[in-house]
């Protein structure tokens, strides 16, 4: 059976939107050469707002085991994964390693970190921060002289 | 307990020649272990919801498919990526289909890691052989 590629396709649109970034450092939030082989890897995306979403792939970590810190614009990923069994379990395959985390992203200067929310779902942590107002565009009402 | 650290790993994409959807399918990280009472199965499905997920045995292949849910990228463009979203899909070949109770096998979503539970059947449980002299 032969499929056609959609370009209505929601998945394949987002595919090629992540895909168009992923090489390519962007230009006002490259977190340098540095960001390359730290856990957990992430993704900036801007809302309609001007907010910044980052989101990471945190499968098999709880809620209760991810630290999220901000202090002045770094902000902090870190946690840890537990292994599944305690060890006494036969093993055929093992391909998921446990173990700790830490990573630092610099952020942009225009956020409102003070209102910064976080919310873990199916695995993925998705961290929303404001765009402060003062960076928020404005509409100067012109007065008449 | 556990000092390790984890490293990012990239994502293996699946090749097929055939894919009956379109976008890119990876394929989850596994884990496979066995306890006395069944054989376990732990896939890596981040961004998947509990209704997205199929576990299928058919013959003695166990598909494990998972679609990521989209909703959650609605409205936002993205700025910097490190890793890219999509379908999961792996299959396995059991050796030994007949030591596995087919009707009680378990599949749940846990914090974006699919678990299926394969209940061994009575005749494949392990036993102690008592010696007697």
């Amino acid at each position: 059976m032969a499929v056609f590629p959609n370009p209505f396709n929601e998945l394949l649109r987002l595919q090629q939107e992540l895909e168009g970034l992923l090489n390519r450092p962007a230009s006002d939030l490259s977190f340098g050469p540095s960001a390359a082989g730290v856990y957990p890897p992430v993704n900036v995306f801007r809302n309609k707002e001007g907010d910044l979403v980052i989101r990471a792939e945190l499968p098999g970590v709880k809620a209760e085991d991810i630290d999220v810190n901000c202090e002045a614009r770094r902000l902090t990923i870190s946690g840890e994964r537990k292994p599944e069994t305690d060890g006494k379990a036969a093993y055929h395959r093992r391909e998921r390693p446990s173990g700790k985390f830490s990573r630092a992203i610099h952020l942009p200067a225009d956020l409102d970190v003070e209102h910064a929310e976080a919310r873990f779902q199916n695995g993925v942590m998705t961290l929303r921060i404001p765009r402060a107002q003062a960076a928020k565009p404005r509409q100067i009402a012109v007065q008449v002289a | 307990m556990t000092a390790q650290e984890l490293a990012p790993k990239e994502k293996q994409e699946v090749h097929e020649k055939e894919q009956t959807r379109p976008g890119r399918t990876y394929l989850p990280d596994v884990d496979i272990y066995e306890d006395e009472h069944a054989l376990w199965f732990l896939a890596d499905m981040p961004g998947v919801a509990q209704e997205q997920v199929e576990v299928e045995l058919h013959d003695n292949v166990l598909r494990l498919e998972g679609r990521v849910s989209l909703d959650q990228y609605e409205g936002l463009t993205p700025a910097y990526t490190e890793y890219n979203v999509g379908n999961y899909l792996r299959r396995f070949t059991l050796s030994s289909t007949q030591h596995f109770d087919r009707d009680r096998i378990v599949a749940r979503l846990v914090n974006g890691v699919l678990e299926v539970k394969l209940p061994k059947t009575e005749a494949a449980k392990p036993r102690r052989i008592p010696i007697t002299s």
